[in-house]
């Protein structure tokens, strides 16, 4: 419950402040998003499985952002950086599409 | 594993959950705000660049047809090269803003925070207006020529180095219709002021008159030849 009060007080608070990102952060951003929203909905399906434990939940979130990140950084030195990211984000949205499928098939069964 | 209490494990989670909602509210903004070159990407910077020898490319074959033009008067008959300097001097003096332009076209004001209006904004009006066909722009008392420039200050706009507050009011000569279209069309300049917030009134007009004008410098760094 505190969980779901966290993220919604997330986003008021992104949405009321407007602050300056780092532009080499930038490219990156999206990506990072794109990653934690995988990790949350890994999140979602283990809570719904009973086998949601908030260390591995806190892992996964970390490690899935600085890897995603790393990956498209990487990719920019070596001059493949927007392909790359159309990868990273294609995985991590059949990922997120096959625990959406998992989480729909776990809500119906009750 | 480490041994926390329940509480602290489910404050870190949804400290984890705000960090995410942060980041999602902060994205979706930050994609929203108008592009700038400081922020693209090497390949996308490539391809402006590309974009822009190509334009060089074209430019000196124009200058080069130009330079024929000038060639063939300088060696044709006095009459003629007179009635041709005078039309020439008079479309040179529309595009460089050193005469009044008279004609159909439309009038535009603008109206809104920095947000919905800055230099982003005009310039992207400019750039959609020339695209239209437009002849002469003028904002308000300031005429846009080859070399002026934008950039958002904390007064307002500066143009040219005059601050500029809103209202602004922008004179466009051309063809009315192709003007209007162009900033009406869907996702284009209108809709964008809109969509931040600013206000925006497009009037078509028979006669728009360009009062503003510039005076000529003499060239100090490029010496034209020939």
């Amino acid at each position: 419950m505190i969980a779901f009060v966290g993220l919604l007080l997330g986003v008021i608070v992104g949405i009321f402040i407007n602050p300056t990102v780092p532009g080499w952060i930038l490219p990156y951003l999206p990506i990072a998003v794109v990653a934690a929203l995988d990790a949350v909905f890994g999140g979602i399906r283990a809570n719904l499985e009973k086998v949601f434990d908030d260390q591995v939940f806190i892992i996964s979130f970390l490690s899935n952002i600085v890897l995603a990140a790393l990956i498209v950084f990487l990719g920019d030195q070596l001059g493949v950086g927007s392909q790359l990211s159309t990868g990273v984000v294609v995985v991590l949205a059949m990922r997120i599409f096959a625990n959406a499928a998992a989480i729909r098939r776990l809500i119906f069964k009750m | 594993m480490l041994k926390l209490s329940k509480t602290v494990r489910q404050i870190v989670v949804a400290l984890a959950l705000f960090t995410f909602g942060l980041m999602i509210t902060i994205t979706i903004k930050k994609s929203n705000e108008p592009q700038v070159l400081s922020n693209a990407r090497e390949n996308e910077l490539v391809q402006v660049l590309t974009e822009l020898n190509r334009q060089n490319e074209q430019l000196s074959i124009e200058i080069n047809d130009q330079e024929d033009v000038l060639d063939s008067l300088q060696s044709g008959s006095t009459q003629n090269a007179n009635q041709a300097a005078l039309d020439r001097a008079n479309a040179l003096g529309v595009l460089a803003g050193t005469k009044t332009v008279l004609g159909p076209g439309i009038t535009m004001v603008l109206k809104g925070d920095s947000a919905s209006i800055n230099a982003f904004t005009l310039i992207d009006a400019v750039q959609e207006l020339r695209d239209a066909g437009s002849v002469a722009i003028q904002i308000n008392n300031v005429r846009v020529v080859a070399n002026t420039w934008f950039i958002d200050t904390v007064g307002g706009v500066s143009i040219s180095g005059a601050v500029k507050n809103t209202p602004i009011n922008i004179k466009v000569i051309g063809e009315p219709q192709t003007l209007e279209t162009a900033m009406r069309i869907p996702g284009g300049f209108e809709q964008s002021v809109i969509a931040n917030g600013g206000e925006i009134e497009i009037k078509r007009s028979n006669i728009v008159e360009i009062d503003a004008t510039l005076t000529p410098e003499p060239p100090k760094i490029a010496q034209p030849t020939n």
